[in-house]
């Protein structure tokens, strides 16, 4: 019961960092904020939602996969963010910019 | 609550509908490319959520496959990127 | 009340076919790309809701991942050359609509062909199943009753990769080497990620003989892995000797030959299993096919980038 509770509050408050990050990505006034605005919901949403599956797993296994499920797709995204800010600001300190 | 876990998939299909307002309107290519990425993070969540709610644990692999995928597609993005840029100082 | 599973799949659906849309029309060939990235994922989550774990897991890896590569990969060709903006052509236009069109109503007509809630082979191939050399009905149709047409399509993947290497070994396509100096933060993603890659193909390979995965999603994984080493600047692929590659490339294709043409000299049908070592053989076959599919994928993404030296004496 205090599992599922848990399970239960963890899923919910994942599904609002998403959401929140759509927003934020649709809202936000440059690529730089947006991209902070992704970070949250891809690092922070997806690591609450593995957080309350892991708590309804029934063996190490299945706890196993959804942790590297998170670790591979936290280490992605925050390099591709990384790449892309990158690589924004290299073009954003170009002279002849054609956006 | 299977019921709870497919509600809140559905709710992240939403925001994927949602976000694709920003792939259009980019302005620029890191714009369309970061909202890629966040749908692949939101695929991999659903995918997860699926995989509990029905009970299917071959879903979990597919996820995983979409976060390692997301990856690659990220890396060329960036690498075509600063290619294109190049060519373009160069002509 | 409608129920929870209903508003899933029609907003599955709806999403599809706007992603399709729009992926066709934005004027921008990297929005193009973004968009159809999304159709690709959105889609993976369709193949889940009919219960095709299988499909959902090739259409992860070639459909989102894979081929949002090669259409990035063709697209940074085509800027060099005019651009992003897209310059549709009328005729082109007109044709593709054309053919569009018949593929469309010839499938319509199709479907109206099938008995409502027709049961397919499903169940035939449930019977059958103790048969097979394996516990799972994707592989065991597709390397055991079928294995005909996987043949066949490991043939066609070998004419595609032959098709590229050519075209660029005589510099019909325009080449464009990767920009080499990588960042050390994509280094040590790369690091990071070989491992999993490598150890998760592996398991996906294992997995196919008794639940969803198999040769062709290992083989895609495997390459991706690839990809993402020479891409980090850890040369792998095109530091194989060329005549190891080719044999590589052809290895798919040539454990089926040699098994078709072995079974035939010894009087049994094509491809017609024997009972006992079928197990061995077919885990021997994917094996093979999951190579030469990593090393396909690695070389039409990278091949432009292979170092190639002048064409060799043959014999």
């Amino acid at each position: 019961m205090v599992l599922d509770g848990l399970s239960l509050l963890a899923v919910t408050a994942g599904v609002l960092f998403f959401v929140s990050g759509t927003l934020g990505i649709l809202r936000f006034p440059d690529v730089f904020s947006r991209l902070h605005a992704l970070t949250k919901a891809d690092g922070l949403g997806l690591g609450l939602i593995v957080l309350g599956l892991a708590l309804q797993a029934t063996s190490l296994a299945v706890i196993g996969k959804l942790a590297l499920v998170w670790i591979v797709a936290a280490l992605s995204g925050s390099t591709a963010c990384y790449l892309m800010a990158h690589f924004e600001l290299e073009r954003a300190q170009e002279p002849h910019d054609r956006a | 609550m299977s019921t709870f876990l497919v509600v809140s998939a559905l709710v992240l299909l939403a925001t994927i509908g949602a976000g694709l307002v920003r792939v259009s309107r980019g302005p620029t290519a890191a714009d369309r490319m970061l909202c890629a990425q966040l749908f692949g993070t939101t695929g991999v969540a659903a995918l997860l959520l699926l995989a509990e709610a029905y009970d299917r644990p071959p879903l979990r692999d597919v996820a995983l496959i979409f976060a390692i995928l997301a990856a690659l597609v990220l890396t060329v993005f960036v690498k075509h990127a600063a290619i294109h840029r190049h060519s373009r100082d160069g002509a | 009340m409608i129920g929870l599973e209903v508003v899933f799949d029609v907003s599955v659906a709806v999403l599809l076919v706007v992603l399709a849309l729009e992926s066709l029309y934005t004027p921008n060939l990297f929005t193009s790309i973004a968009f159809f990235i999304a159709f690709g994922l959105v889609m993976a989550l369709a193949w889940v809701r009919l219960q095709a774990p299988d499909l959902a897991l090739a259409e992860a890896a070639v459909g989102a991942g894979l081929t949002g590569v090669l259409l990035l990969d063709a697209a940074r060709e085509i800027a060099a050359v005019r651009g992003v903006e897209r310059t549709p052509r009328s005729m082109v236009r007109l044709t593709s609509l054309l053919v569009a069109a018949g593929v469309g109503v010839a499938l319509v007509a199709a479907l109206l062909e099938v008995p409502p809630r027709a049961a397919g082979l499903a169940e035939a191939v449930r019977e059958a199943l103790p048969l097979t050399a394996v516990e799972h009905g994707v592989t065991s149709v597709l390397l055991d009753f079928r294995a005909l047409d996987t043949f066949f399509e490991t043939a066609v993947l070998l004419l595609a990769v032959i098709t590229v290497l050519v075209l660029q070994a005589h510099q019909h396509v325009r080449i464009i080497p990767w920009e080499l100096s990588a960042s050390p933060v994509l280094s040590g993603l790369v690091g990071l990620l070989a491992p999993v890659v490598l150890v998760f193909s592996g398991y996906l390979l294992w997995a196919g003989t008794h639940a969803p995965g198999g040769a062709f999603q290992a083989g895609v994984l495997l390459g991706a892995g690839g990809i993402l080493l020479e891409l980090a600047g850890v040369h792998t692929v095109s530091r194989l000797p060329r005549r190891a590659l080719r044999w590589l490339l052809s290895l798919g294709v040539a454990g089926f030959a040699l098994l078709s043409g072995t079974l035939l000299l010894a009087g049994r049908g094509l491809l017609e299993l024997p009972g006992a070592g079928a197990r061995t053989i077919v885990i021997a076959l994917e094996i093979a096919i999951a190579v030469s599919v990593a090393l396909t994928v690695v070389s039409l993404v990278v091949g432009s980038n292979l170092r190639l030296e002048p064409p060799e004496q043959e014999p």
